[in-house]
């Protein structure tokens, strides 16, 4: 085990954007050691990001997939308290039509935000608190090339819930025990854990310890606690705002 | 990474992947408020009215006074069982017997004056005779010319005046024996009054109560005046349950209707019975007139003896007031009331099912079509196709938990009976989920 922290060397040749994108999903370790030696993240980025928002978009295209849309935002205002009115849910219903572009556009606006929320604490983790040498560019790279895990869970997400006309994350464990209460702490609990974050993670982890000459399973296994005490807590939150 | 085990990774990711692309596809997670259900199905039913009231003796007799005076003898205790005709107790009798005894003096005295006022009257009786005969003869004389027109004169005033005396006499014994029959009736009366000094047991029965001791004074019974009652005997062989019924459960009570009565001093007992008497008219309340109750009196009287019962009991009453055999319920909390739009048949006009849409509560006039309006309707929800269904229907009457249905649902529709919240809160066309450990099986009738 090494505790060097030192930036890896530019010695990797390029590769083309979408050698790139799929080496990500086929050989991480090796694309990263690439990525990391040319920081390119625009253009990763931008496809990630267009991606997500079309398969995001996709579902509320048909009117069952705009319904599942408002039933959702119903339920999530009543969760939070709101008492939705006859006359509320009539402007939501009015207004349900424009939902794959204010979603398409809210992707667009939102990812790269979030991308570089997340670039800033890891690299304040790695490089303030852990000493590492990363450039921000770096490790921004790697959050947008890690980012087609996630466009291709919106990939996989969109396609069901077009077809199924619903609406919401499908790659959750807690899709594969449907017979399990919805509002109890178990169901809760694998319904927040998505197979694609899990996978974004492992590959953000093996991205990460290229990045700064680490290993992987430490970062990926502290990234995954993470994720597991939010789940629990949202599992906890859920199991007692349901009553279940 | 070898080749081989980067082809396993795929292989378990494309196998998770699919294993979720079918879950998400193949099962549809149920969604909606929990609910407890109840099979519709054929009961026998009885619609009981419930009341509550005092046990009562169907005779029960207030034994007062007719006669003041001390109560020198009492010959009975509470509790204690009588015969009719039993002597009970004697108020002192000396004044009343005085009183007998004066009459009894009158009228012997009157009897007296009776025969003096008879020998009066036949002495009168001879007097006329004598007088009548003087007169005669005198006439013949007068004819013959043998006596004077004063001596005839005088005879005729002699017969006169003893026809006078003799109408007198028969008049003061008239008198008299009308004196005596006052007499008698005076003796008869203060014998009666005499005899109301001892006073009998006028049924057989229980004394229920007494309110003398020997030694106090009674005073004359007064009409509504409990005070005055002495003692109160109750016939307990026929028991009667007076109960109050309310005024809307009243037009369905009958007479001859059976019950089951229960007396809480008695508990776990009930005794059958039956209505032997409604009232007309409502009790009078004794609070604000406000706040009662307008209730009726319904009398139950118990079919047999019921024994060591006391009247005054506090009982209560189900009257039996119809029964249904195998007619299709529903239980009595699955049902509710709803306002509902209906078309011009009758029939509810349902908005396009929508789990998250909030039940419209106040729909405005102009959103109806034509024909349409706004209805109250009583009803049960019905779980069909994994939804709250309202359904209109008619009852008919009300068991102990269950209400005849007349119209609208058919035995196998399962009907929302809680949690009590659900039934209160839920519209036409929510998503509901059937509890599964209340899931009641479909009726085989």
């Amino acid at each position: 085990m090494t505790n060097t922290a030192m930036a890896a060397a530019p010695t990797a040749a390029p590769r083309a954007l979408p050698a790139r994108l799929i080496g990500v999903l086929t050989s991480p370790m090796a694309t990263f050691q690439t990525i990391v030696a040319n920081p390119r993240w625009f253009g990763a980025l931008a496809v990630t990001t267009l991606l997500v928002s079309f398969f995001s978009a996709l579902p509320m295209t048909t009117e069952a997939g705009r319904q599942a849309t408002l039933d959702q935002q119903v339920t999530t205002m009543k969760s939070f308290g709101v008492e939705v009115t006859p006359e509320m849910y009539d402007r939501m219903e009015r207004s349900a039509a424009r939902l794959p572009y204010t979603t398409a556009a809210g992707v667009i606006v939102i990812s790269p935000i979030i991308a570089l929320i997340v670039a800033g604490l890891l690299f304040a983790v790695f490089n303030a608190a852990m000493g590492g040498e990363a450039s921000f560019k770096q490790v921004y790279s790697v959050i947008a090339h890690a980012g087609v895990v996630s466009a291709l869970g919106a990939l996989f997400s969109g396609t069901i819930n077009y077809f199924r006309g619903a609406t919401g994350s499908v790659a959750n464990l807690g899709a594969l025990l449907p017979m399990l209460p919805d509002k109890s702490f178990i169901g809760s609990l694998l319904g927040a854990i998505d197979v694609f974050l899990v996978w974004y993670i492992v590959v953000l982890a093996i991205g990460l310890a290229v990045l700064y000459r680490r290993r992987t399973q430490p970062i990926a296994l502290t990234l995954l606690a993470v994720y597991a005490v939010i789940a629990v807590g949202i599992a906890l939150f859920k199991s007692r705002v349901g009553g279940a | 990474m070898t080749r081989g085990k980067k082809i396993l990774i795929g292989i378990g990711v494309v196998v998770i992947l699919g294993a979720l692309a079918f879950a998400n596809v193949k099962f549809k997670r149920q969604e909606g408020t929990v609910v407890n259900v109840e099979t519709v199905q054929k009961r026998d039913l009885q619609a009981i009215v419930s009341a509550s009231g005092k046990i009562q003796p169907q005779r029960l007799v207030n034994i007062s006074a007719d006669t003041m005076g001390r109560v020198t003898n009492l010959a009975v205790e509470e509790g204690q069982r009588v015969t009719k005709g039993e002597f009970l107790l004697q108020i002192d009798p000396r004044n009343l017997t005085s009183a007998v005894n004066q009459t009894q003096a009158s009228l012997a005295a009157a009897r007296s004056q009776m025969e003096q006022l008879r020998v009066s009257s036949e002495s009168n009786k001879a007097s006329l005779k004598q007088a009548q005969d003087a007169f005669t003869r005198q006439q013949q004389l007068w004819k013959q010319g043998l006596t004077t027109k004063e001596s005839l004169d005088n005879a005729e005033n002699q017969l006169k005046m003893r026809q006078a005396e003799a109408t007198a006499s028969e008049r003061q014994i008239e008198t008299q024996r009308l004196r005596m029959q006052q007499e008698e009736a005076s003796l008869d009366n203060a014998r009666y009054n005499l005899s109301k000094v001892r006073i009998e047991s006028p049924i057989t029965g229980i004394i229920t109560r007494r309110n003398i001791e020997e030694g106090e004074t009674v005073v004359i019974g007064t009409m509504n005046n409990a005070g005055t009652v002495l003692l109160t005997v109750a016939d307990m062989s026929v028991i009667e349950a007076e109960v109050e019924v309310d005024e809307t459960d009243i037009p369905t009570v009958q007479l001859g209707q059976k019950a089951k009565i229960t007396i809480d001093a008695m508990p776990g007992k009930s005794f059958a019975g039956k209505v032997t008497e409604i009232g007309n008219s409502p009790i009078q309340a004794t609070g604000t007139a406000t706040t009662q109750a307008t209730n009726f009196k319904v009398k139950v009287t118990v079919d047999a003896e019921i024994p060591d019962v006391r009247p005054g009991f506090t009982c209560t009453a189900e009257i039996t007031t119809a029964k249904r055999q195998a007619v299709v319920s529903v239980p009595i909390q699955a049902t509710t009331v709803r306002e509902m739009v209906v078309d011009k048949e009758g029939k509810i006009v349902r908005e396009p099912r929508n789990d998250k849409r909030p039940s419209r509560t106040s729909l405005q006039a102009s959103e109806l079509k034509p024909g349409q309006e706004r209805k109250e309707l009583e009803g049960v929800f019905v779980v069909r196709d994994n939804h709250a269904e309202f359904v209109s229907m008619k009852t008919g009457i009300a068991g102990e938990k269950y209400f005849e249905v007349l119209s609208g649902l058919k035995e196998g529709d399962q009907v929302i009976v809680g949690p009590f919240s659900s039934v209160r809160e839920l519209a036409d066309g929510t998503a509901v989920k059937i509890e599964a450990a209340k899931r009641s099986p479909v009726a085989k009738t």
